[in-house]
């Protein structure tokens, strides 16, 4: 056995998981997934048309005695054959390692590979040694359970003897060099579009838009624990009529044109009730001094112009005198000279704010001098002056105020060429300057590149399209922003192939570097700095890229490491499911709810924070609490009620597999589940994944044969007996014992109802421990542990899962990162400077393939 | 006094009763079809049911032959005694695809995946592969007869991470409808479902402006229409610089848009008359979030925005418990029965409570009159789950009721179609039937769909 990935390879046997260290993913040479029709017929009875004889390494004839009456080497389809009985029950053809599917299989998977079979080697054959019952995987023996095969065979004249099987080995010809290769780049990546997360923290960055509607769009599909994997983010007819929706949203919400409309009220004065006169045909006859007025409103502050139409029954010496009043204040005073019906229109700005006002027209200069008044002496001249107002009118705003407009309108729009706000046909030319550098702008951070010539071009066409129908300049700009905002090319994260390209690498432009970086470490788009970086192709030098993460590591968008990566990872986010059975566990509220995802995201921002080791989220001996989980843990003293501090010296917990959290969401409602918490470490911290129970015995068997009264423990061994169970039990049990003294929602025990509890236990068959505390302490030093949070960063990092052959790129960003320290930095920053994250393969079909 | 309104565009009314504007010009009887003329209309409408059923209890208890209340009597089906003649009960089909043909585990995702298409998945979390669904072939015939070629709804989104089934993306776990793709060779694409009511509603009745002059509305939907125009365009240039893979995704997202695209030139085609209330949130109990999700459906339906709905009941192997039916296990978990009595017993609880959910369903397409008949006259109603017996995973012998119409069927019958042996009697026979009925000419459906059911 060589290197790392071949110690993985036996637990993985043992654990009887489908894949190898990796999951199986064909690499970029062969042939794409051929559709299901050409599925392998289930009645065709594999392995039954192989041809033994064909093989180059049979040995020759049977097995038979020589004259010297030693016996010779059994041939490779021999031991298969002896094998075949017993253990086709577990690995036949559609279980999860079917190695004795066919011989072929058996061949390729078991004798060619030298983390089984090392030719010519017997004592270095892993093969040999398991059958012994001295593996050094998970399950140190197979047939798992009961006796080893060394045994076996020892009682059982049939079955082949060890040493029959070490001549086997001794005689098998040297392997071919291992077709597997590793690759020095990486596989294809397909184009990936923006996740709901990653849509909402885009629009916040880039609109300053919190409401995130993104969380209205269909759930994104899960793989691989992951809901960013490219190839199953796929877009239903739903999905883009959601993505219509938002971007006709956020662009409403953003630049809010409304709060600038255009108001232009007309009132006829006949309509209106003056404090003198009366409506007279279509005027209204002030015929004393007094007021006409009406109320009105404005969303926006701004210059409205008041006016008014009237003419004046003159009389006297003056003209008719009026005043424009604004809310009952005096904005102008004007001779209004026609005489009626002659008219003019007389009018005056004033500034209003947003919200009611009136406006009125004052007579103030009634004159009336009938006959005998002047006869008296009383008045100058005969006559009578009135004032007769047609209509009045409010228009505006210019200069409008927008006290309402969101802070991010002015780097929204940032230009405002004159008449803006008015009829966009009238202006056009100073439009579309203003519109093109508008869209350079904020198209540069959407689209996370610059727009070619040709792009602006066509995004002012399309705003001059708005305006040439009457629409203002701000309505042709929001136009532009809901194509950038629903244009393909913000909804995926382009990284574009050149036509007719061969399927080779090519490193990524800077920009699409900044663009995984930027989704990788913020879920998010890249940032003004970023894109600076990108522009000036600076970022393509490592080291500004190892300072780039650095930077954005100290940002407080790196949150999203912790709420999207490592609750996503780690199943955190579960905690908002759990229920626990209220009768057993009246203890569980929401605030400890809160208490316990909030306990378990602070130990990892704490990790990130202060760049400790990513082992330490296993290994902490300190935590934090409030007063509501120092409680439930039964911690001493007080604390500042809602708010978390870190305490050190916990009873009986360390790291994350001790948290609350986690031990309520690898709970079930009525009690624990120690399978689902080994299940849980070895998916989560050992990237294996054992398949559910075969048909039929799913969860704990509650039939006669196993005896209800015995603890949880012993019921599951009884359980175990059935070696069908046994080879994935065996494993994930020991680690869930390991957590038996936290009940269901964490908190601490000794005992199960009447049964003591044993937490005591064996990692994969190697490493002893008392209990959880020491079993977590196990972990944090394990390789595989390790090993496989690199390859859940790696995943999460390139929205895909791993190749096989990607097994030396993959230990060429851990090594280094664990010679750092193993910290979030060093790993993240060994992970963007490795070819996996720095180059791009191209597709695999050709285009006749896909366009037969 | 002439006041220039704020341009907003808004949704009026909310949470009171809604008048549909735009639909009230015509009433049904007054359409003119696009293309079918006097053609009688056809619906389909899929309800899917996770975790199979208790299938002790399942079939009538009366013998094969004329249903009757009384031959329903002790089934699981009771609750459907006032249809029953417009029922017709299919014992012994069966779905080969959702089969583990070697793959293993997964059956819950496979059988989900399969549900309507009958074709064999492809076991990845990387790579889809799936063939159409029944009702999205059908879909494409009213491509520009409706305004929604089909509705997919449901009640659960997604979790919250993790997977979803051993091996099989959650894809396959949470959608049953799977559009063709344009491209031959091609997997069908996942058709993700709206499980929001108010989501829903909105989407079927649009967004509504009622201060908009007929002038301002025909200029907003040319605006929408360039919006459009310029993405299409984005869209095929972006298309030039991609690989052959990346490029189907490019064409699912040209596919929505066009959707939006015809939807905005067909607004004025369809009438309908209805008052409906604007569902608020997803309500707390299960059952009225069920029916408010079925509510809006049968809307959409009556309304003629669609001709064809599928709806989910939860996603593959879900696991809630039925607090309300005094069960605090989850359904997967009792699914898993291990044949404990007690166990079955629960099992069977949920599954009345999930028929009559669907009988629920069947009484408001029966409310509403259409013709000579009702809205459920003319619809092909399909009640199955992703198994028959949870317990042990079994994709033959499916438990499949359907109600309405089914091609030239006769109704209120009980039939057994059981083959010589499990997988033998394939279900994509009954799709088949259904295909053809619409006037699809296809001979072939799914994996092993190759003759109309004659019964």
């Amino acid at each position: 056995m060589n290197g790392f990935c071949g110690k993985i390879i036996v637990f993985s046997l043992s654990a009887c998981v489908v894949s190898g260290c990796f999951p199986q993913r064909e690499g970029p040479e062969s042939t794409p997934k051929k559709p299901i029709s050409e599925a392998p017929d289930p009645e065709s009875g594999e392995g039954q048309g192989e041809e033994p004889g064909q093989n180059p390494q049979d040995g020759g004839p049977v097995s038979e005695q020589t004259d010297s009456g030693v016996l010779t080497a059994p041939t490779t389809a021999q031991v298969y054959e002896n094998f075949l009985p017993v253990c086709v029950a577990c690995h036949g053809s559609g279980q999860s390692f079917p190695i004795f599917a066919s011989l072929q299989e058996f061949e390729t998977s078991i004798v060619r590979d030298e983390d089984w079979v090392v030719a010519g080697q017997p004592e270095q054959s892993a093969l040999l040694k398991i059958l012994e019952g001295f593996g050094e995987g998970t399950y140190a023996q197979m047939p798992p359970g009961g006796e080893a095969y060394a045994a076996l065979s020892s009682s059982d004249e049939s079955l082949l003897r060890m040493q029959d099987l070490s001549a086997w080995v001794e005689n098998l010809e040297e392997a071919a060099p291992t077709e597997r290769s590793c690759w020095d780049a990486p596989g294809f990546k397909g184009l990936q579009r923006l996740t709901r997360t990653e849509y909402n923290n885009t629009v916040r960055d880039l609109l300053d838009d919190a409401e995130r509607p993104g969380d209205t769009f269909p759930a994104d599909d899960y793989s691989h624990g992951f809901d960013n994997i490219a190839e199953v983010l796929t877009l239903s007819p739903l999905l883009v009529e959601k993505y219509e929706l938002a971007a006709q949203t956020l662009v409403e919400n953003a630049i809010t044109y409304e709060e600038a409309a255009q108001i232009d009220i007309i009132e006829e004065a006949e309509d209106l009730i003056g404090t003198q006169g009366a409506a007279s045909g279509s005027a209204w006859n002030l015929w004393s001094n007094g007021v006409l007025s009406f109320v009105f409103s404005v969303a926006t502050e701004g210059d409205y112009t008041l006016s008014f139409r009237g003419g004046g029954q003159q009389a006297g010496t003056d003209f008719v005198r009026v005043n424009l009043l604004a809310n009952n204040q005096i904005v102008a005073s004007v001779e209004v000279v026609e005489s009626w019906p002659q008219a003019s229109v007389y009018s005056a700005t004033v500034h209003l704010l947003p919200g009611t006002h009136s406006f009125g027209l004052e007579f103030t200069n009634d004159y009336w001098c009938p006959q005998d008044r002047f006869d008296q002496g009383l008045c100058d001249g005969v006559g009578d002056r009135n004032f007769l107002a047609d209509w009045l009118r409010v228009e505006g705003p210019q200069n409008a105020v927008l006290t309402d407009r969101p802070a991010i309108f002015e780097t929204l729009v940032p230009c405002e060429p004159e008449g803006a706000w008015g009829d966009g046909a009238q202006v056009q030319s100073t439009f579309s300057a203003c519109a093109s550098s508008i869209f350079a702008t904020f198209g540069r951070k959407a689209w996370r590149r610059p727009l070619t010539t040709d792009e602006l071009d066509r995004l002012t066409e399309l705003a001059q399209s708005a305006w040439g129908e009457g629409d203002t300049f701000i309505q042709g700009i929001e136009l532009g922003y809901k194509a950038l905002l629903l244009s393909p090319n913000f909804i995926f994260k382009v990284e574009t192939e050149p036509a007719g390209a061969t399927p080779s690498h090519r490193a990524l432009t800077a920009h699409e570097l900044a663009t995984r970086l930027s989704y990788f470490l913020w879920s998010s788009t890249p940032d003004d700095h970023l894109l600076d970086l990108a522009d000036s192709e600076e970022l393509l030098d490592p080291d500004v890229l190892r300072s780039e993460v650095t930077r954005m590591l100290a940002d407080a968008k790196a949150e999203a490491l912790t709420s999207n990566f490592a609750a996503q990872w780690l199943l955190l986010r579960d905690v908002w499911n759990i229920d626990p059975e209220y009768t057993l566990y009246p203890d569980f509220d929401e605030e400890l709810r809160d208490a316990m995802y909030q306990e378990s995201t602070l130990l990892f921002q704490h990790v990130l924070d202060n760049d400790l080791p990513l082992t330490e989220l296993l290994s902490a001996d300190y935590s934090f609490v409030n007063q509501r989980l120092a409680n439930h843990y039964g911690i001493a003293g007080t604390f500042a009620g809602r708010t978390f501090q870190q305490v050190t010296d916990l009873p009986n917990r360390s790291g994350f597999l001790t948290h609350a959290g986690w031990l309520a969401l690898t709970s079930n409602r009525t009690r624990t589940s120690p399978v689902k918490r080994g299940k849980w470490v070895l998916e989560r911290l050992l990237c294996e994944s054992p398949p559910p129970p075969p048909p039929g015995v799913e969860g704990l068997v509650d039939d006669e044969t196993i005896d209800q009264s015995l603890s949880i423990r012993e019921r599951m061994e009884q359980h175990r007996a059935d070696p069908n169970c046994a080879a994935c039990h065996l494993d994930m049990d020991a680690v869930g014992f390991a957590f038996e003294n936290f009940d269901a929602i964490g908190a601490y025990r000794t005992e199960d109802g009447e049964h003591a509890i044993d937490p005591s236990g064996s990692l994969l068959g190697q490493h002893d421990f008392a209990d959880g505390q020491e079993l977590a302490g196990l972990l944090a030093q394990l390789p595989e542990v390790s090993h496989c949070m690199t390859e859940k960063m790696l995943t999460y990092a390139l929205g895909r899962a791993l190749y096989e052959e990607e097994v030396c790129l993959h230990e060429g960003v851990l090594e280094p990162a664990q010679e750092a320290g193993f910290t979030p930095t060093a790993l993240i920053q060994e992970l963007v400077t490795s070819p996996l994250f720095q180059q791009r393969k191209n597709t695999e079909i050709s285009d006749e393939e896909a366009n037969p | 006094m002439t006041r220039v309104l704020p341009r907003r565009t808004f949704l009026k009314g909310a949470g009171a009763c809604l008048a549909l504007p735009w639909l009230e010009a015509m009433s049904r009887g007054s359409k003119v079809w696009a293309d079918d003329g006097d053609a009688p209309v056809k619906r389909f409408f899929a309800f899917y049911s996770p975790n199979g059923f208790n299938m002790d209890h399942f079939w009538p208890t009366g013998a094969v032959g004329n249903l009757s209340a009384t031959t329903l009597e002790g089934s699981s089906l009771e609750g459907l005694s006032a249809h029953t003649q417009k029922l017709l009960v299919l014992k012994g089909l069966d779905n080969y695809a959702a089969a583990h043909q070697g793959d293993g585990n997964g059956d819950h995702a496979r059988g989900t995946a399969t549900f309507l298409t009958c074709t064999h998945p492809l076991k990845s979390e990387d790579t889809l592969f799936n063939g159409p669904s029944v009702d999205q072939l059908l879909a494409q015939n009213f491509q520009n007869v409706t305004q929604f070629g089909s509705i997919e709804a449901g009640t659960d989104g997604g979790g919250n991470g993790g997977g979803c089934d051993s091996g099989y993306s959650c894809a396959y776990s949470r959608n049953i409808s799977w559009r063709p793709s344009e491209v031959a060779g091609a997997s069908a694409v996942p058709m993700s479902k709206e499980v929001h009511p108010r989501m829903l509603f909105d989407r079927l009745v649009g967004v509504v402006d009622p201060s908009a002059t007929a002038e301002e509305v025909e200029r907003r939907k040319r605006r929408k229409q360039s919006l459009l125009d310029f993405v299409l365009e984005d869209a095929t240039r972006l298309k030039t610089q991609l690989g052959a893979a990346d490029k189907l995704k490019v064409d699912q997202y040209m596919t929505g848009i066009r959707e939006i695209e015809l939807r905005l030139q067909n607004t004025s085609e369809v009438g309908c008359s209805i008052n409906v209330a604007r569902p608020l949130d997803i309500p707390e109990a299960r059952v009225d979030h069920v029916r408010l999700m079925l509510d809006v459906l049968v809307m959409a339906m009556q309304c003629d925005l669609t001709r064809v709905a599928t709806f989910m009941m939860g996603n593959a192997g879900n696991n809630r418990a039925y607090p309300e039916l005094g069960i605090t296990e989850g359904h997967h978990e009792l699914s898993h029965h291990q044949h404990v009595a007690a166990t079955k017993e629960k099992v069977r609880q949920i599954d009345l409570f999930t028929i009559a959910q669907w009988a629920y369903l069947l009484e408001g397409m029966n409310a509403v009159t259409v013709g000579n008949g009702t809205l459920l006259d003319e619809t092909t109603v399909l009640l199955s789950s992703e198994c028959a017996d949870g317990n042990a995973h079994r994709h033959y012998d499916l438990p499949v009721v359907m109600a309405g119409r089914v091609g030239d069927l006769g109704m209120g019958r009980y039939v057994d179609l059981s083959g010589n042996s499990p997988y033998n009697s394939p279900i994509a026979n009954l799709f088949l039937t259904i295909l053809q009925d619409f006037g699809l000419a296809t001979q072939m459906f799914g994996d092993d769909g190759t003759a109309p059911l004659s019964v």
